[in-house]
């Protein structure tokens, strides 16, 4: 054979070779269900790197750590790829996250993270698109309540897969609704049978009928409401009052818009509604707010779906099968009743640019998130992931853990459920509004002055970043707005 | 050996019979790990300063020079003026109180008595855990309906709801309290040592001469504990100036601002709003402020020393 021929040879060999290497590589592993692909293309990926045994690096809120050690251990059984986690406070997560953006030193592979740090850790580089192990895995997106999943995407790519179904919901009371009389008073006071309101009107009046302070010493037996108030938090429920009036945080220019009447007034029933809540409200997060309502302590919350988990909990709720769970309330806008669920949270799973195993993290998450495992999460006792999946409407552990009328309250929520603000700088924007709402809330500062103040910040904000970028981020980031104004 | 070899090395041995040599050879692990560790970290920090960076925005050494800006922003950021405002309220609440019960302590712990190193390692005790774990447990303490109220409530007769961590004033109060009650200890161990270090002599003329106890205490003791509490002074201001975990952990830095201090904003800035060269400016601007009150404190030190070597007692 002459040369040419012989180097031809051995080109159409080696291009042969590695198609092949490549094709079988890209092949979706086999599994009739996401968490049994997870599980085998894992095995597969232990069999390609010659490994028996792998542990990856992860960064967890702490809040998920009980709900999630068991499911992870299972699957280091199943396919010897085990984790080391660091609990982080769950507001500290994107700090953390940053800091290894310009260390790039790999210390973790994975971290359940929320999607307003998504745009930011995605332009530092730090988070890793999966398309392509989304495209192999076929992680049931299908399954997945509209809104949930496009909070893991950016710029037209998958960059997390959600775990945590976190759209705000409403629970009351019932054995305070039903007892003898209290409705009929009710009526005859407010013109209107007590029960899942309508509007933030009438969870207000709701909250007044339902403070019950026979003492009369300013510390209520019962409170009327509870809602998070505390810094980092209380933004967000002011922002879904925000949206329900009909508000958009920015217009196509990307000026902020929230200084006008809708947030204002927005503004001030937040924080007229405060007033029936427990007076250290301002500090209170989940750890303190669950195991409050939980206790027998208020006639009404608006949480995180995980609530229900703490509510419904036999042995440590004090209101266990007594609760009404609720569609959020919303705002007549031009005559037609809006009702706004924020996205309040939303935990994702992402995988590091700089793992050395991204796809073994990878199908962690993807098995973490699957129908089967996200159903037993979705029940665990101390789980705080939260349903986001239709097949969780009918999965009998789910069912049993959260009840049937909390989950289609929770689903249908998720028809209305709008982002939160989810641009690049997403933290400081979200962080100056949450300033200057609290600083509201505590009367240092009017509500217009407060909304004025943050439009200020916003300003600079936008124009530090860039105008023109943010703007396409807005562009985007519209779309995933609901278009309905109640769910069917 | 060459005659050229051999004049270098008597050039040697002559350089180090030298006594000079020896006074800075100590120095010279001290500078080394000082040039290997911190030095690159703070040119580092002073080439960022002068460049906008943010973490989002590509490579750092790509950032575009920006001369003073990054400075002149800092300067103008409202949040951070208050912020270095409020941290040095926070240290000049905090350090005084810390010192006077520190120094009383000390006093009380310097008496022969029964049970007095049981004592002393209980008044230590606090600075040796982490203040996140204080910061926790306190979160936890200082709920309205929680403990501390209801010992107050039990102290007081009445009802006691302070909102330690959601009222403006009362959240502001708590990180201070939290401050106190950890790093009391140090100055507390800082008095113990001065105390037990003070030359016996002249207190014992003074005795001889018919002070009194108070007498001896005021014009003999505290003058030549003034270097022991201006080093007190320094120790604790530098590390009030740093104050991050109690807000972080018992407030998140509010409610509103309120308890915001600069390390916190410092670390929102860098790390959650990826302003990385904003930060920089503001840590340097800082630096500089911290410095100043350190070198007049620094200065006061020395003068005390010099006046007690006049006076013979140092």
């Amino acid at each position: 054979m002459s040369s040419p021929s012989r180097l031809l040879c051995i080109a159409f060999v080696t291009v042969a070779v590695l198609a092949g290497v490549a094709v079988a590589a890209a092949q979706a592993p086999p599994g009739a269900t996401a968490d049994e692909r997870a599980v085998n293309g894992a095995k597969a990926y232990m069999t390609a790197k010659g490994l028996t045994a792998l542990k990856l690096n992860m960064l967890m809120p702490s809040i998920f750590t009980a709900g999630s050690v068991d499911e992870m251990a299972k699957f280091e059984k199943l396919t010897g790829i085990g984790v080391n986690y660091s609990e982080v406070g769950i507001l500290q997560i994107q700090a953390k996250a940053m800091s290894e953006a310009v260390a790039r030193s790999g210390s973790f592979d994975f971290w359940i993270g929320d999607p307003i740090s998504l745009p930011d850790t995605v332009e530092a580089g730090l988070t890793r698109a999966v398309d392509d192990f989304v495209a192999r895995g076929k992680p049931e997106f299908d399954d997945i309540v509209g809104g949930f999943q496009d909070q893991g995407r950016y710029k037209g790519k998958t960059y997390g897969l959600i775990a945590d179904g976190d759209n705000f919901i409403l629970v009351l009371r019932r054995d305070l609704l039903d007892a003898p009389g209290e409705r009929q008073k009710f009526k005859a006071k407010y013109g209107w049978d007590a029960g899942c309101p309508d509007t933030y009107e009438q969870w207000y009046q709701l909250a007044e009928f339902f403070t019950r302070d026979a003492n009369n010493d300013g510390v209520p037996e019962v409170y009327g409401a509870m809602g998070y108030r505390s810094r980092g938090w209380g933004w967000r429920w002011w922002l879904q009052q925000f949206y329900a009036k009909g508000g958009m945080p920015f217009d196509d220019g990307m000026k902020p818009l929230i200084a006008g009447t809708e947030g204002v007034e927005a503004l001030r029933d937040y924080i007229a509604l405060t007033k029936f809540m427990p007076k250290d409200i301002l500090g209170w997060a989940t750890p303190q707010a669950y195991p409050f309502y939980a206790g027998g302590n208020a006639f009404s919350i608006m949480t995180y779906a995980s609530v229900s988990i703490a509510a419904e909990h036999p042995e440590r709720s004090k209101v266990a099968g007594k609760n009404q769970y609720c569609l959020v309330p919303g705002y007549v806008v031009d005559g037609k009743l809006v009702r706004r669920a924020l996205q309040g949270f939303g935990n994702l799973f992402y995988v590091s640019s700089y793992s050395k195993h991204p796809e073994a993290a990878y199908w962690l998450a993807q098995y973490m998130t699957s129908k089967e495992v996200s159903a037993r999460l979705a029940a665990g006792s101390n789980s705080v992931y939260d349903p986001f999946r239709r097949s969780h409407l009918t999965d009998p552990r789910v069912v049993k853990a959260r009840t049937k009328q909390m989950l289609e309250a929770h689903l249908k929520n998720a028809e209305v459920s709008p982002p939160m603000i989810l641009l690049q700088g997403a933290v400081e924007y979200n962080d100056v509004l949450d300033q200057h709402v609290q600083e509201a809330l505590l009367g240092r500062i009017t509500p217009e002055d407060a909304l004025q103040k943050t439009a200020t910040a916003w300003e600079r904000i936008t124009n530090q970043i860039g105008r023109r970028q943010q703007i396409e981020g807005w562009k985007a980031l519209k779309v995933a707005f609901p278009k309905k104004n109640v769910p069917d | 050996m060459t005659p050229g070899t051999t004049a270098a090395r008597r050039g040697v041995l002559r350089w180090i019979e030298r006594e000079r040599v020896f006074k800075w050879l100590p120095f010279v692990p001290v500078q080394g790990l000082f040039t290997l560790l911190l030095l690159p970290n703070f040119l580092l920090l002073v080439y960022l300063s002068f460049v906008s960076w943010r973490i989002t925005r590509g490579a750092w050494w790509d950032a575009a020079f920006a001369g003073l800006d990054t400075f002149r922003g800092a300067l103008e950021d409202e949040r951070f003026r208050w912020a270095v405002i409020r941290t040095f309220g926070f240290a000049a609440a905090a350090v005084p109180l810390e010192l006077l019960l520190g120094f009383g302590l000390a006093l009380l712990c310097r008496r022969h008595f029964r049970g007095r190193r049981i004592y002393t390692t209980v008044f230590l005790l606090p600075m040796m855990i982490v203040p996140a774990v204080v910061g926790y447990d306190l979160s936890m303490l200082l709920i309205d309906q929680g403990p501390f109220n209801q010992l107050l409530s039990l102290l007081t007769g009445r009802t006691i709801t302070v909102r330690w961590l959601s009222d403006y004033t009362a959240a502001q109060l708590a990180v201070i309290g939290a401050d106190v009650w950890q790093w009391t200890a140090l100055t507390f161990l800082v008095f113990t040592a001065g105390m037990a270090g003070l030359p016996e002599e002249p207190i014992r003329a003074a005795r001889v001469m018919g002070a009194s106890r108070w007498q001896v205490f005021w014009h003999v003791e505290l003058p030549l504990l003034k270097p022991v509490i201006a080093i007190a002074v320094i120790l604790r201001s530098m590390e009030a100036l740093k104050i991050f975990d109690y807000p972080m952990l018992l407030t998140q830095g509010g409610p509103g601002n309120a308890t915001e201090t600069v390390a916190v904003y410092l670390w929102r800035v860098g790390w959650e709003f990826a302003r990385v060269s904003d930060a920089a400016a503001m840590s340097l601007i800082l630096l500089l402020v911290v410095a100043m009150y350190i070198v007049v404190a620094i200065r006061v030190l020395r003068r005390e020393r010099r006046r007690l070597a006049e006076e013979g007692l140092a």
